[in-house]
């Protein structure tokens, strides 16, 4: 039985008199890749900046590996096993491809200001180790070759590659993409697909996808979460939430 | 001592000369009257920009209120020698060590081991100077971002200044100060510049230098990537304070100052200096802050040159800002740095550019291919007054000849001629001259 590395218990987040999401319950197990659809305005993104630690939610609890997070910062969230990339791409522009990634390995270094600044037998052994870890999941990415490129200087689909890269630098229990195929082309849409099937073989993540490219979502996920203004209308597999009523009418009207 | 092994043997030996070269520079320039104090102050600016430009150019927070975390750094240094000596004079009974502060403070030889305390005492300052920056940090970068912080920070520093000028034993109107004759020797200043180098250096080059960088890009992204964003924001203030403070204590020593001059024109000063030699270039800040100080320092009180210039020092500091945004808005260096890899660059071959590739006619291969080996020749000539210069002269008009080609390689020939013989330009007009004063006195 796969253990849940991510668990939110109905959570609600309100703005102002605006209830974004309401009551909102997710449980996603080791390795499963799941999407989440909704029409344009759901609360997809808001789900996804609660899970991951930008809102903390009015009401429910949000659970990582079994510990509550619900309140904790993003950046303590990512030492716990989340990562995630963004919608508009958000890299550190100006600097190479290698320290993206390198910047989340961070988390998983412990040398102290003096073994950096004297440059101890520690530094050496974390950094090398990060390097390497860095270049592999560039190399299973296809981006080895732009190693020393800066990271603006990278064409829009292997931009959005790196983020992935860099999102799987924190060994992450599990990966969230909002819209990965945000702005590609059918081709790019296509390599995407192949990209997110491997990054799940080999890095063994669990993966939750936001989605409007239904091509997509129904082609790789195992199962999929629909919500519409902010609440769960369906949950199912993909050929159970393509002939579900509710589905339709959410994103065709009556 | 694996970093020894990793050291790129050629450019290790490189720094080792160069820094070599200076300390020579600094030992003989005691010879002259005007020099080491030059000198003295490029260091110490040096430094003071270095600082700046870890919020600013690495961080890219804005701050403007470098001038009072100097101010910090001159006035605790400045009271800790005055307490030393009174320690010393009062309850020490050994003649030894009292002689040897006296000289310290009240001017005369300095005692060699009078160092170890000027030393300690630049430390004792930076560490307190860190102090205040990491509460001031703590306070103001959390919770602030962009012009807020700017104003904050600048209110802060004026804050410091007005209790300065307001307590007699801070400073008072008209400030206090050691008398030393450490003045004289650049080589203290010297050694802590390339200390506060190398240690901006590993600094920058660890986990913690790289979460700094991440910060100034995307704070958003850099929180998602589990970068501690506001933590690494203290740090990279603190570790600026601490370096302020070290710029600071070493001008107590070189340059007496009341406390009003450390206000808003001494932290728009350094900005100017960073932004002049780029933001966060680090060697670009090194770059500008001769410039600034060589144009205050010595091109004004040229005798050729106009009183106004001299009355009025900063009036030309707004016009180099305008011709910077017009010609090349990311400074002198841009973010690039000055490095031993880029320098030998300039020296490799080129690919043979064949004749049937130029488009226009091969006049202009030859003009560039002209300028590298004049530009070459002139650095290697470049001690050698007149010679050196009209080569490098001539250099520069091939090399902008070069420049005009439509061909990529042929540009890039003609460029290295171009920057190698700036370089010898500089370096013959300059260092020459230094070296001229030097012998002649």
């Amino acid at each position: 039985m796969a253990n849940t590395v991510l668990k939110a218990n109905n959570i609600t987040i309100v703005f102002g008199g605006l209830k974004a999401v309401d009551n909102f319950s997710i449980e996603i197990k080791e390795g499963e890749l799941v999407g989440l659809i909704g029409p344009n305005g759901a609360g997809k993104t808001t789900v996804f900046n609660m899970l991951t630690g930008v809102y903390v939610p009015t009401s429910g609890t949000v659970e990582l590996c079994g510990k509550d997070v619900t309140k904790l910062s993003p950046h303590k969230r990512v030492e716990l096993g989340i990562a995630r990339t963004f919608q508009n791409i958000r890299l550190f522009k100006r600097m190479s491809v290698l320290e993206n990634v390198k910047v989340c390995s961070n988390i998983h270094m412990n040398y102290s200001m003096f073994d950096g600044i004297f440059k101890t037998k520690k530094y050496f052994e974390q950094e090398d180790r990060a390097t390497e870890e860095a270049m592999e999941i560039l190399k299973v990415l296809g981006l080895e070759e732009y190693v020393n490129e800066e990271a603006q200087n990278l064409p829009y689909g292997k931009q959005r590659k790196l983020e992935i890269a860099r999102a799987l630098a924190s060994r992450p229990a599990v990966l969230c993409l909002d819209e990965p195929a945000a702005g590609m082309n059918p081709i790019e849409t296509e390599e995407l697909m192949e990209t997110i099937k491997i990054v799940r073989e080999k890095f063994n993540t669990a993966i939750l996808l936001i989605e409007h490219d239904m091509k997509l979502v129904m082609g790789i996920c195992e199962w999929i979460k629909v919500i519409s203004f902010g609440k769960e209308i369906a949950t199912g597999t993909p050929v159970e939430i393509r002939n579900n009523k509710e589905v339709i009418t959410a994103y065709l009207g009556e | 001592m694996i970093w020894f092994k990793r050291m790129n043997k050629r450019n290790l030996i490189s720094t080792v000369i160069g820094v070599l070269v200076l300390t020579l520079i600094s030992v003989f320039s005691t010879k002259s009257f005007e020099l080491p104090k030059i000198l003295n102050l490029i260091f110490i600016y040096s430094i003071a920009a270095l600082a700046l430009n870890i919020v600013c150019g690495c961080l890219g927070e804005f701050v403007l209120g470098h001038g009072g975390f100097i101010l910090i750094g001159y006035t605790t240094a400045v009271l800790l020698m005055q307490q030393l000596s009174k320690l010393f004079t009062k309850s020490m009974g050994k003649v030894y060590f009292k002689e040897m502060l006296v000289y310290v403070v009240r001017g005369g030889e300095l005692h060699p081991m009078g160092y170890i305390f000027i030393i300690l005492t630049v430390i004792i300052a930076a560490l307190i100077t860190a102090v205040i920056g990491f509460v001031v940090g703590l306070i103001a970068l959390g919770r602030l971002k962009g012009d807020y912080l700017a104003i904050v920070t600048l209110g802060i520093s004026l804050i410091f200044v007005n209790i300065c000028k307001n307590f007699d034993k801070l400073g008072g109107g008209t400030g206090i100060s050691i008398t030393t004759t450490i003045s004289s020797t650049p080589l203290l200043n010297l050694g802590f510049l390339v200390a506060c180098l190398i240690l901006i250096l590993t600094f920058m080059g660890s986990r913690f230098g790289r979460n700094i960088l991440a910060c100034r890009d995307d704070n958003i992204a850099a929180e998602a990537c589990g970068v501690p964003v506001n933590k690494t924001k203290v740090i990279a203030f603190t570790f600026s304070s601490l370096l302020a403070g070290i710029g600071g204590a070493l001008l107590a020593f070189v340059q007496p100052q009341a406390p009003t001059a450390f206000g808003q024109d001494m932290s728009i000063l350094f900005l100017i200096i960073i932004v002049l030699g780029g933001l966060g270039s680090l060697t670009g800040s090194i770059i500008a802050a001769i410039l600034i100080v060589l144009y205050e320092n010595w091109f004004c009180v040229q005798s050729w040159v106009p009183d106004f210039f001299a009355n009025n020092p900063k009036i030309i500091y707004g016009i180099i800002l305008v011709l910077i945004m017009l010609f090349r808005s990311s400074g002198i260096l841009g973010k690039n740095e000055f490095t031993w890899n880029w320098f030998y660059k300039m020296f490799k071959k080129e690919k043979k550019v064949e004749v049937s590739e130029l488009n226009e006619s091969p006049i202009f291969y030859k003009f560039a291919k002209l300028s590298k080996i004049f530009g070459i020749i002139a650095l290697c000539l470049c001690y050698i007054p007149l010679i050196g210069e009209s080569l490098a002269v001539a250099g520069i008009v091939f090399g902008s000849i070069g420049k005009k080609s439509s061909n990529e390689t042929v540009r890039r020939v003609a460029s290295k001629g171009l920057t190698l013989s700036v370089i010898s330009v500089i370096i013959s007009h300059l260092v020459i001259d230094i070296l001229v004063i030097i012998l002649m006195q």
